[in-house]
């Protein structure tokens, strides 16, 4: 996001809020300041000269009033100007847009209900005082203790967990039933999804009976310690953390970043607790003990986005280019661990969220103490060692350079000690990891009007408050230090180096609560398809409230308690009945619960284009499981690795991925939209990759008969018999198409090619 | 207030009706039949008697400013580099005094609409424009401003106005996307601006990007891969699978929209080849039109009305080069020059071929630029007041809507804010703003929320 925060958004939570409003008591602070701070604050309170000498930001203040008298009578809307004056639309002036009709009626139920505030209100307000209310906002609080949830009886013959239990309160309460347990091959397809993303094949297809609560458990566990569980939940997080192989060649590479994602995807296999998780990912060069290879953690700052910079141009141009790249570090980390836009505090204070400018200045200066570069994985003694090497050899290839000719005995010379030092010391042609180490960049003037940067490896820095994200205006340094309003009282200090292993720690001690409601969410998310709070990168004001609140804290204080292991909350999730259940689903399901926001069934879903391409190469049995390592080419028809692996490059990305909804890998992700377009379709149709997989099985041989043919494509592809209409229609089509009984090639991959693109291969039930 | 059936629902919802009277296995083939019937989908009776059949929406992104257009401003020369108190002319960026528009005014066409020099070609056209001076909207940063413009709100899930035009009247043309998205490049917020929001997907704008005129590159895999009569046996097999498909599952909207978007990737397949082929326009057509990236995209947007889609955007190029933050009065020289042509050869082609009658040609950016100076020599964004102007499809021409104050500041006299724009160009569709709606969430949705007015006064 630029240097400019949207707004707008007040309307949608706030109707939500005034719904609420008849059964609990309106209160200024929770409900009606919000609404001023967003649309009144600027001139009626934060501005030097208080517009009509009228303060709304106590209310206090508001029935004192400013030159026109009092703003506010307590139990009278009619009376009292601040209403009228909105209810006019002469508020906010000049037709800016204000609050909205259902925002304006709470106001005036407010002062109709005597204009009350939850507690006593201070002689003056304070920025301090903003925050300390809100940290009672519902993403902000403590979690609660797990307790024992017990199904009730009633509750028995569907429910297996505490998940159930709080599903079921919900469906009560909008007086819906659940659907009962899917046919256990749809379970098998819908759990192997989300498990590994891959499809049951062959050896773990497909019990022909149902499959019993034992022998579903067995399959749960079987799947969650297979190896490409790892693969199928790494993609989640590398959305969110835009994760590319390769940026526009003007830029610092990521020649290496599979070593990131590859520690991801390990990470996700050793069920790494999400804390660590956090905490190696941002300062795994400060946690004392780990492997030199867990490095590779550090790809989520070092493989981020760098903006091109012009050395011709002037410091201040230069700066500013500096200080974007900050602000889109800070929005992917603070939108990824914490769900909070902190970087719309980059100019002025955020106003939705408690985080003031300082807040932004404070993180801003971890992020600007940490610069990105490149590292070998190994203990100190060989990298040092390596480190040197590369040194020399870089310099003897600028000196080799300068000889345009290559024949010249000088430049063999040169080669041969090139030669001589990278053969000649060992592990000199091992990876480096992208990552960042503490170190401050200066961007100093060269000449009159040009640049250069000085890089000063183990410094930190504070950073001043810019005022209005303005570089030549800055205020006051404020010091390395956590979000307050996360803070139960004064900040943690982020000064260990550039502070990252400090901000790491605050993320999952004092911030924990939400940490752990964000992740919690967004594995719920790709469980369920969809979150219980529909905003999963926003918990703030902004964002929607939790569907299920109870049931979010209670899985949050679960992980936490069970070491936060994202493991077992997988697997608590995919063990419930609430995922068991069918996708079909009652007329009353669909009619009251269209999106199935409730589960009352199991939504259905697209597959995403990771898993149905994998989808269509594993059941054409031409995956190639091979784990890790280099990117390969998405649009090369024989790549047969799985998506995951599959190039993504930033500001370019392959056009398969563009179709099916990839997100552009230039900021976070917090989630994606799927689409349904013809151009998809064109792909089916089309596109050299489906050729290429409609060829994949062979045509039986043999001299079957057409019905045979389809058989046994729906035994592979479907894992089930062909309806006699299926068999019918696919027997007709292959005779038709070869011209004859004898079955051709071409009309054999013309078939398949309509089975692998049908929407039973796309859809999940 | 009515409520309005979504296209894809009524249709299937008779089907599926249809469906259960002739019991599974030929309901499969009825539906199949039914989806490829085309004049079931074709297009839906307006609320009453439209005046447009089609927009073509030509999209400034970046925000160009009125008074260097259509909006001259005298005063800005005579306070120059002040900032008198008698406009509020506060701003999001801090911006110095008042910054004159460099370029001179005349009156054009029979109506004597102003115009500045920047257009030469496009001035004698004016007898059929009507410019909006006046136009507001509720956001100065680029993203929300482009997702005001085409959806009305900044609300993500909300349908933008192309999506609604198609849910309001259908598909003109089964065979080519209802709304096409043809930028050289991408707009800065990029497929939320052409989104069905919570409208069925099969009206989300289809993006196009044009900087290659290749028709087979224009839209990716367009080629068919096999031989038509294979085709059209494989897209039989479909319709039966998934049909069949679709009847065990209540006719879920993601397969029926999935199923509807098979069908329409098929015919695009002839249909857009076609509609996206430049070389097929005469040698003297490409000329009047000229060169660049907006020219052709001027030119496919034509094509793309004669053949029925109902809703195309042009945007002028890659991210935002109207956000002339530094260096304006030069930058906007070689944008107009760009523009100058091909809008001209626009107006003056459809209006040759009788589709000025009923296409909607629209133009103008997410929001103006301020009259006072920023860094210098640059102008900021201003979403207080700015021009965009209508012509064809029911506008009155030769005239002028609304007034700036006398800086070009705010909207002053007659203010259009982006509901008054959208409910008016529903208007012209034949749709009425306050009953095109969408029951979603519990609540009936429309384009204009609880806003807009159409302006009578630009209405023949």
């Amino acid at each position: 996001m630029g240097p400019w925060c949207q707004t707008g958004w007040i309307g949608i939570v706030v109707t939500a809020m005034a719904g609420a409003a008849h059964a609990v008591e309106i209160h200024f602070e929770e409900s009606i300041r919000p609404l001023f701070q967003a649309h009144c604050f600027v001139c009626h309170g934060e501005a030097a000269d208080l517009a009509g000498k009228l303060d709304v930001r106590l209310v206090r203040h508001l029935q004192h009033g400013g030159d026109s008298g009092p703003a506010v009578v307590p139990g009278n809307r009619g009376k009292s100007p601040l209403y009228q004056k909105l209810q006019a639309g002469e508020m906010p002036p000049d037709g800016k847009r204000g609050l909205n009709a259902a925002e304006i009626e709470l106001v005036g139920q407010w002062i109709d209900a005597g204009a009350p505030t939850k507690r006593p209100e201070p002689a003056q307000f304070s920025e301090a005082m903003l925050i300390d209310e809100q940290r009672d906002f519902w993403s902000f609080r403590k979690l609660p203790p797990v307790q024992a949830i017990s199904i009730k009886p009633e509750q028995r013959e569907w429910a297996t967990g505490p998940i159930d239990t709080f599903i079921l309160h919900g469906l009560d309460r909008v007086g819906l039933q659940p659907t009962p347990r899917a046919p256990s091959r749809v379970l098998q397809r819908r759990v192997h999804f989300a498990l590994t993303g891959l499809p049951p094949v062959d050896n773990d297809a497909v019990a022909p009976n149902e499959l019993s609560s034992a022998e579903y458990v067995r399959l749960v566990d079987r799947l969650l310690a297979s190896p490409e569980f790892g693969e199928r939940w790494s993609r989640m997080w590398l959305d969110l953390v835009r994760y590319v192989d390769e940026t526009p060649n003007y830029l610092s590479s990521a020649e290496r970043a599979w070593l990131y994602r590859d520690w991801i995807i390990r990470a996700f296999n050793e069920d790494l607790p999400y804390s660590e998780f956090v905490r190696r990912q941002l300062a795994a060069d400060h946690i004392e003990g780990l492997p030199p290879s867990e490095f590779a953690a550090l790809g989520l700052l070092g493989l981020s986005p760098t903006f091109w910079k012009e050395l011709q141009l002037s410091p201040e141009v230069i700066s500013n280019i500096v200080a974007d790249e900050w602000d889109e570090r800070i929005d992917t980390v603070s939108r990824t661990f914490l769900g909070l836009s902190v970087a719309c505090a980059r100019c002025h204070h955020h106003k939705f969220d408690p985080i003031t400018a300082a807040d932004y200045y404070a993180l801003a200066g971890v992020i600007a103490s940490s610069q990105l570069t490149e590292r070998p994985m190994m203990e100190p003694v060989s990298a040092t060692v390596v480190q040197a090497a590369r040194k020399q050899v870089i310099a003897l290839q600028a000196d080799l350079a300068k000889f345009p000719q290559e024949t010249s005995a000088l430049a063999a010379i040169l080669r041969g000690q090139i030669e001589t030092v990278r053969f000649g010391t060992p592990r000199y042609e091992e990876p480096w990891a992208h990552v960042v180490e503490d170190s401050v960049l200066d961007v100093l003037p060269l000449g009159d009007d040009r640049t250069k940067l000085e890089y000063h490896p183990g410094k930190s820095r504070d950073l001043p408050v810019y005022r209005r994200g303005n570089l030549a205006d800055p205020g006051d340094i404020v010091p390395r230090r956590f979000l307050s309003v996360l803070s139960p009282g004064q900040p943690r200090l982020l000064q260990q180096g550039s502070g990252r292993i400090d901000l790491a720690n605050a993320l999952v001690m004092e911030a924990g609560p939400l940490t752990a409601r964000v992740i919690v969410n967004r594995i719920w998310a790709q469980v369920f398809g969809q979150g219980l709070v529909a905003t999963p990168s926003d918990f703030g004001r902004q964002g929607d409230r939790p569907t299920h609140p109870e049931l979010l804290d209670y899985l949050a204080a679960k992980l936490v308690e069970d070491g936060w292991s994202m493991k077992r909350l997988i697997r608590e999730m995919v063990l419930s009945a609430t995922f068991q259940q069918d996708s079909s689903g009652s007329a009353a399901s669909w009619e009251h619960d269209p999106v199935a926001q409730f589960l009352s069934r199991m939504p259905r879903r697209r597959l995403d284009i990771e898993q149905w391409r994998d989808n269509l190469l594993a059941l054409t049995g031409k995956l190639d499981r091979q784990l890790y390592g280099v990117a390969g080419p998405l649009d090369q028809p024989a790549y047969a690795r799985r998506t995951l692996y599959g190039r993504v490059v930033r500001e370019e990305l392959n056009t398969m991925l563009r179709l099916y909804d990839f997100p552009e890998a230039s900021g976070h992700c917090p989630n994606r939209a799927p689409t349904t377009t013809p151009l998809q379709q064109l792909f089916v149709l089309n596109s050299p990759q489906m050729l290429q997989w409609a060829a994949g099985l062979p045509l039986p041989t043999n001299n079957r008969s057409a019905e045979e043919c389809v058989n046994e494509a729906y035994r592979r592809l479907f894992q089930r018999a062909a309806t006699k209409l299926e068999r019918d229609h696919g027997a007709a089509f292959l005779k038709r198409v070869s011209g004859g009984e004898a079955l051709s090639q071409p009309a054999w991959e013309a078939y398949l090619q309509v089975l692998l693109g049908s929407n039973e291969l796309m859809f999940l039930d | 207030m009515m409520t309005r059936m979504p296209v894809l629902d009524s249709l299937l919802l008779s089907r599926r009706a249809a469906l259960q009277r002739l019991g599974g296995g030929f309901g499969g083939l009825a539906l199949a039949q039914m989806l490829h019937d085309p004049a079931s989908a074709a297009t839906l009776p307006a609320h009453h008697p439209p005046k447009a059949k089609r927009v073509i929406q030509l999209f400034m992104n970046g925000g160009p400013f009125g008074p260097d257009f259509f909006d001259p401003k005298p005063a800005l020369a005579k306070y120059a580099g002040q900032r008198p108190d008698s406009v509020n002319l506060r701003t999001e960026r801090k911006t110095a005094g008042l910054l004159p528009s460099p370029f001179a005014f005349a009156p054009a066409g029979e109506s004597g609409v102003p115009v500045s020099e920047l257009l030469p070609r496009f001035s004698p056209h004016m007898d059929d424009v009507c410019v909006l001076r006046s136009v507001h909207t509720d956001n100065p940063n680029h993203g929300p401003a482009l997702q005001l413009m085409n959806a009305g709100v900044v609300v993500p899930t909300r349908p933008t106005f192309g999506a609604w035009s198609l849910y309001g009247l259908g598909v003109e043309n089964e065979s080519l996307p209802g709304y096409v998205v043809l930028c050289p490049g991408r707009p800065v917020r990029f497929s939320i601006l052409w989104t069905s929001g919570f409208l069925p997907g099969a009206y989300q704008g289809t993006y196009v990007n044009h900087a290659d005129l290749t028709p087979s590159k224009l839209l990716p895999f367009l080629q068919p891969a096999r031989s038509s009569d294979v085709q059209q046996q494989q897209m039989e097999l479909f319709r039966q699978l998934n049909a069949e498909h679709l009847v065990e599952r209540h006719g879920d909207r993601q397969l029926e929209a999935r199923i509807q978007s098979m069908e329409t990737a098929f015919r695009m397949q002839t249909a857009a080849a076609e509609a996206f082929d430049l070389s097929q326009e005469t040698k003297s057509t490409r000329e009047s039109y000229g060169e660049g990236h907006f020219a052709n995209g001027c030119l496919l947007a034509r094509r793309l009305a004669e053949r029925g889609v109902r809703f195309t955007q042009v945007y002028y190029g890659n991210g935002q080069p109207w956000d002339t933050h530094n260096d304006h009065h030069n930058a906007v020289r070689k944008l107009a020059a760009d523009i100058d042509r091909p809008m001209a050869a626009l107006l003056a082609d459809l209006k040759q071929r009788g589709l000025l009658e009923d296409t909607l040609v629209v133009w103008g950016g997410e929001f103006g630029r301020t009259p006072t100076s920023e860094n210098g020599n640059g102008r900021d964004h201003n979403h207080y007041g700015f021009s965009m102007w209508l012509a064809g499809g029911g506008v009155k021409g030769g005239q002028t809507y609304g007034e700036t104050d006398e800086f070009g500041f705010r909207a002053a006299e007659n203010p259009v804010h982006i509901h008054d724009l959208h409910a008016t160009l529903l208007h012209l569709l034949g749709l009425n703003h306050t009953r095109l709606t969408y029951r979603y969430a519990g609540r009936d949705f429309r384009l204009t929320d609880v806003a807009g007015n159409v302006i009578q006064k630009v209405i023949a």
